[in-house]
């Protein structure tokens, strides 16, 4: 018996050959989501972490803001406190990004025209979006 | 000059063919100052959401713009008259806006919108014209000729009216398609584009221009550079789509995606920032096109106005 591996050692061995992290990783969320779907409890209290606010620093949130989905989701005051809260390049940055405005459009505005548009702009493509 | 007329047209759906009507009007209107005409006969309005935006499509319904009113003419016996439906400006580029505000006008756009109230209004006159023992065949020759008709007064006006056509034969396609002097047939390097774009040749060859071939330019749209897609666009060259000029291979691109959702009514851009890293595949398309009306319908080569 010195040299069997043990149960253990075994299951490692046998895991070992998902050197593939996209592989391993699909094989999580598989387990994942079969557990979710016959766990509503568990289910529920992966749902809720979900949904704990998130804060970024402002530049990263630049980056990752979705405007039409903000518009879409919130109110005018929580849209445009968002953004008030960027600097005047990342609201421009944010404008192009998410397609709400050319460098031609924005040359020159300042930051409460800025924000106009970019709330004026983003509920249109919302209002677009919705079925 | 009378205005041609080319039908961008496929039986399948989803090859680009508002993609390609749209790169075509900006490009040709940009490059070679020509004065373009988009008429979108698909009821998805998909170039003219391009142009003008969702909203600026409903505004243009709601001002009484919009080809599905052409439609409405003949349904009520009028005599067709399409000039009073255009919107006339469905100019994005930021070059051709700033020439227009200087009364240097080189290169325009104008509109014959399309709405989902196409699509009504053709089932309604289909429904009535076959009651009456109407054929599709009858019905699509009657549209032709009061869209030739409505589209009279306008030929001197344009140097190239581009007809946007719905993926299928319906009779507004056909109709569209009667009137088309040249064709752009936009197809993807896969085998059911490929399938598409035969029988779609098949059926015209058969039915409205038995020298299809020698009228038309094919572009391959949202190339992948895969072996496969470089095998399928070799047999769609050689075999598919032998004797048809082939414009360029339009990569698949972000930029374009980009590029066709226009971000307000009142946004404008410059061509290069519209188009950013596809600007010389759109140029290109631009000059194809051109040297290929040269060589099939017009005595010269307009001259290049911007680089």
């Amino acid at each position: 018996m010195g040299n069997q591996p043990t149960t253990c050692e075994r299951l490692a061995v046998t895991d070992a050959r998902d050197t593939d992290a996209v592989v391993a990783l699909d094989r999580f969320f598989d387990e994942l989501r079969m557990e979710v779907r016959s766990n509503p409890e568990l289910a529920h209290r992966l749902v809720k972490a979900l949904g704990a606010t998130v804060s970024f620093e402002s530049a990263m949130a630049a980056k990752l803001l979705n405007t039409r989905e903000l518009a879409g989701t919130t109110d005018e005051t929580t849209f445009r406190s968002t953004l008030d809260a960027l600097s005047l390049a990342e609201i421009k940055s944010v404008l192009k990004s998410n397609n709400l405005a050319s460098p031609v459009d924005i040359k020159g505005l300042k930051k409460p025209e800025l924000i106009d548009m970019a709330y004026r702009r983003a509920l249109a493509k919302a209002n677009e979006r919705r079925g | 000059m009378s205005a041609t007329i080319a039908a961008i047209a496929n039986l399948k759906g989803g090859v680009g063919k508002s993609t390609t009507t749209v790169m075509l009007a900006d490009s040709l209107a940009y490059f070679f100052g020509l004065n373009i005409l988009v008429i979108d006969l698909d009821a998805q309005a998909n170039s003219s959401q391009m142009l003008l935006t969702e909203q600026g499509v409903h505004a243009a319904s709601e001002q009484g713009k919009g080809a599905h009113h052409l439609l409405g003419q003949f349904l009520d016996g009028q005599k067709a008259a399409a000039a009073p439906f255009i919107t006339p400006n469905a100019v994005s580029i930021e070059e051709l806006r700033a020439a227009e505000m200087k009364s240097e006008r080189l290169g325009w756009i104008s509109a014959l919108t399309a709405h989902p109230q196409l699509r009504m209004d053709e089932m309604s006159l289909e429904e009535e014209w076959y009651s009456r023992t109407g054929t599709p065949t009858t019905l699509s020759e009657s549209l032709a000729r009061h869209f030739e008709n409505g589209f009279a007064d306008l030929l001197p006006l344009y140097d190239v009216i581009l007809l946007d056509c719905p993926p299928h034969l319906s009779p507004l396609s056909r109709a569209g398609l009667a009137l088309a002097d040249v064709f752009v047939l936009p197809t993807l390097a896969d085998s059911v584009s490929g399938w598409g774009t035969k029988q779609f040749i098949t059926w015209v060859q058969d039915n409205l221009r038995a020298d299809l071939k020698d009228r038309s330019f094919s572009v391959i749209t949202r190339f992948r550079n895969t072996g496969y897609a470089r095998q399928m666009r070799t047999e769609l060259q050689n075999i598919t789509l032998k004797d048809v000029w082939f414009g360029p291979t339009m990569p698949e691109s972000i930029d374009v995606l980009r590029a066709m959702e226009r971000p307000a009514q009142d946004s404008y851009d410059t061509f290069r920032g519209k188009y950013g890293k596809m600007k010389n595949d759109v140029r290109r398309l631009a000059d194809e096109f051109i040297e290929f009306l040269v060589s099939r319908r017009w005595e010269t080569s307009p001259q290049r106005v911007r680089d």
